[in-house]
């Protein structure tokens, strides 16, 4: 190729990248105007310039492409799909309220702000990328941003010890999984001799690896997995996420339970199912012969959510129970992976949707409490609702949501990954979870109890100001209504797979 | 010809090469792993390095051997040194090595060599699609700046917000020291 065709071709691929077009722009803006000294504490400014460049990367990532297979650009690097697009919106509305609670956080000082509005949107770059990259050069360099920069994002205040210990442990793992799941990637690659995972998973599942090494596939599949696994907090990688949660300033590590998960699990899926998987029929996919992954994947899944949900049980400190809760969710977003179907899929998909607003609900709710001279401890909630009730109602809101009762949107989400799970005639799996969410009620429970029940502690005054009322409600909304009218969005979710 | 081109065979001297290349990165690892002053661990590190660098060269990839030198000896080995002189003084006494902590590494690395062996020698690899036969550092580049300039874009994004953010976690007390 000429490199006026390259040049032509490149050019070509902006039309498809408005929403990494936007986010750069964000990025370029947020540095130069954190560079002017009169700025500098002007969290208003930078909130409102980060707003707008989400709601353009919003708007650019709007667009659907048609029907069919989608639109390679850059190179054939991306991949510009439905299943892109759902996860673009995705991570740039995670991105926006994460800013807003960061914004209204006192953790975060003001001569930070500028820093992590920046390290968000560049999280949120490396993520956007991770969604619609399909080489595996870019899935690893998109991961790597996306890691990297949400190390430096947990260790803002680095100067604490809580903050630089939660770094360092956030790194340290997070390089080792990185490194396995590079070796891995060398694997596949020196097995088809291509980067284009489309490419990759045709030879993979083509008739000329039947007769291939069984113990290479299985040393692939795992090496893949330490990297997913460990993104997703799930078992055995999990372990650095309680010490990450509590360590990091509250609005990170609610951006870190849905945002990179999430792309942990938008790339497992892009993997697993292109790699290791083939469509069969309508519906569904089959694994490749060599591995029984789903089988794999349905063990980790069912030791996730027990041994989350079990962990939760004894925590006094709330960031650290939202830490296990979030362990535990894991669990379950796991299940629909391992369906090996597009329900399994759609599953995961609606559920991750739900989990944004109610997670992220939680989170905004304790970012309050600790606004006001309240801390992280349990101790903190006791009596609450005589002082913030609204507060406390949509706390409960969000944790009611969590534990999957109806009305709310938790429970619809928990009903289509149960459906999912029991379609497949995986019941042990479907009763395990059921067990699961039985445990989740006590410890959820407990937190409302204590808000609502228990007499007061400690007395001190929840600064609740006006913005954090309108992002709490802002995402209470959402929580309650898709409990009740959720057809729009699963419709939606059916169109992308 | 002269008869010291005579004398000279060349797939002898690529064997002798090799057998060099192999033992510095052998010999390199056993300093790393068994020797107790930690910065000879750092120099058998580098030592190792090297030999890697010379088995890329070995495999027709005199790119991969530089970039191993640059960022592997030149720059990693440095920074791991660099952190041993800023963390604790070298000269005290050392702990007693464990028996049994050795046995239970060296068994589990035993382990994962046979294990890799075993696979690597078991596949039937596919050689990289021959797009280009020419693997020389000029058709990097060139592929570096016309497919793959996104890619190079990006590391370079990662780069400035990374130095950025050691600057944020290293810079001391901002902000309280007003």
């Amino acid at each position: 190729m000429d490199l006026v065709q390259i040049a032509r071709s490149n050019l070509e691929g902006f039309r498809y990248a408005g929403t990494e077009v936007a986010l750069c722009v964000l990025i370029v803006a947020l540095l130069l105007s954190g560079v002017i000294l009169p700025f500098r504490k002007n969290r208003r400014l930078f909130l409102i310039i980060s707003m707008l460049g989400l709601a353009l990367a919003m708007t650019a990532s709007l667009k659907q492409p048609g029907a069919g297979k989608g639109v390679r650009y850059f190179a054939d690097l991306f991949l510009w799909d439905s299943f892109s697009v759902f996860f673009k919106l995705f991570f740039v509305a995670a991105a926006a309220f994460t800013i807003l609670m960061a914004q209204m956080n006192r953790e975060v000082e003001d001569y930070e702000f500028n820093e992590c509005c920046l390290l968000v949107v560049s999280v949120t770059l490396g993520m956007v990328l991770l969604a619609s990259s399909v080489d595996l050069l870019m899935i690893y360099l998109a991961f790597e941003t996306m890691s990297l920069l949400s190390y430096l994002l947990v260790g803002i205040r680095f100067r604490e010890a809580r903050g630089g210990e939660a770094a360092l442990k956030y790194v340290l793992y997070g390089a080792f999984t990185s490194g396995v799941m590079l070796f891995g990637f060398s694997l596949v690659y020196g097995l088809a001799g291509t980067t284009d995972i489309m490419e990759i998973g045709r030879i993979l599942n083509s008739a000329h690896m039947a007769g291939q090494n069984r113990a290479l596939f299985v040393l692939m599949v795992l090496f893949f997995l330490a990297g997913l696994l460990f993104k997703t907090a799930s078992f055995p990688f999990h372990i650095w996420c309680p010490d990450v949660y509590e360590g990091a300033p509250t609005p990170v590590t609610a951006f870190l339970s849905v945002g990179p998960k999430a792309a942990g699990f938008a790339v497992f899926i892009r993997l697993f199912y292109t790699l290791f998987a083939r469509e069969v029929g309508d519906q569904g996919f089959a694994a490749i012969e060599q591995v029984d992954w789903p089988a794999i994947v349905a063990v980790i899944s069912a030791i996730t959510m027990s041994l989350g949900n079990l962990s939760a049980i004894h925590q006094d400190n709330v960031k650290r129970l939202l830490a296990y809760s979030s362990i535990a969710h894991a669990g379950y977003l796991l299940m629909g992976i391992a369906c090996l179907d597009k329900l399994g899929l759609e599953a995961v998909a609606f559920y991750l949707v739900v989990y944004l607003f109610m997670n992220l609900g939680a989170f905004a709710v304790v970012t309050a409490v600790n606004n006001g001279e309240g801390g992280e401890d349990i101790r903190f909630y006791r009596g609450l609702s005589a002082r913030a009730p609204m507060a406390c109602v949509a706390m409960a809101v969000f944790l009611f949501s969590l534990i999957g009762i109806p009305p709310f949107a938790g429970f619809v989400g928990k009903v289509f990954l149960f459906s999912a799970v029991i379609l497949k005639k995986y019941y042990w799996l479907a009763i395990v979870a059921a067990i699961n969410t039985v445990i989740s009620l006590y410890y959820y429970v407990r937190l409302i109890k204590a808000m609502f029940i228990d007499q007061a502690e400690v007395s001190f005054e929840p600064r609740v100001s006006g913005v954090s009322y309108a992002v709490i409600g802002a995402l209470a909304l959402p929580t309650l209504v898709l409990g009740v009218y959720w057809q729009p969005l699963a419709a939606f979710i059916e169109s992308i797979f | 010809m002269t008869p010291v081109q005579g004398l000279i065979r060349p797939d002898l001297v690529a064997k002798i090469g090799f057998g060099l290349v192999a033992a510095a990165t052998f010999g390199g690892a056993i300093i790393a792993v068994f020797f107790r002053n930690i910065i000879h661990n750092v120099l058998g590190l580098a030592l190792a390095l090297f030999g890697v660098a010379g088995i890329f060269f070995y495999l027709g990839s005199p790119f991969l051997a530089f970039m191993e030198l640059l960022i592997y000896v030149g720059a990693i080995t440095i920074t791991i040194t660099f952190a041993i002189m800023l963390s604790k003084p070298i000269g005290g006494p050392l702990p007693e090595r464990s028996f049994k902590k050795t046995l239970g590494a060296g068994s589990v690395c035993v382990l994962i060599f046979g294990l890799l062996s075993y696979i690597v020698m078991g596949t039937k690899w596919t050689p990289a699609a021959m797009r280009s036969s020419d693997w020389s550092v000029k058709a990097i580049g060139q592929m570096l700046l016309t497919k793959y300039d996104l890619v190079f874009e990006l590391i370079s994004l990662v780069l400035l917000v990374s130095i950025l953010g050691a600057i944020v976690t290293a810079r001391y007390g901002r902000g309280r020291v007003e």
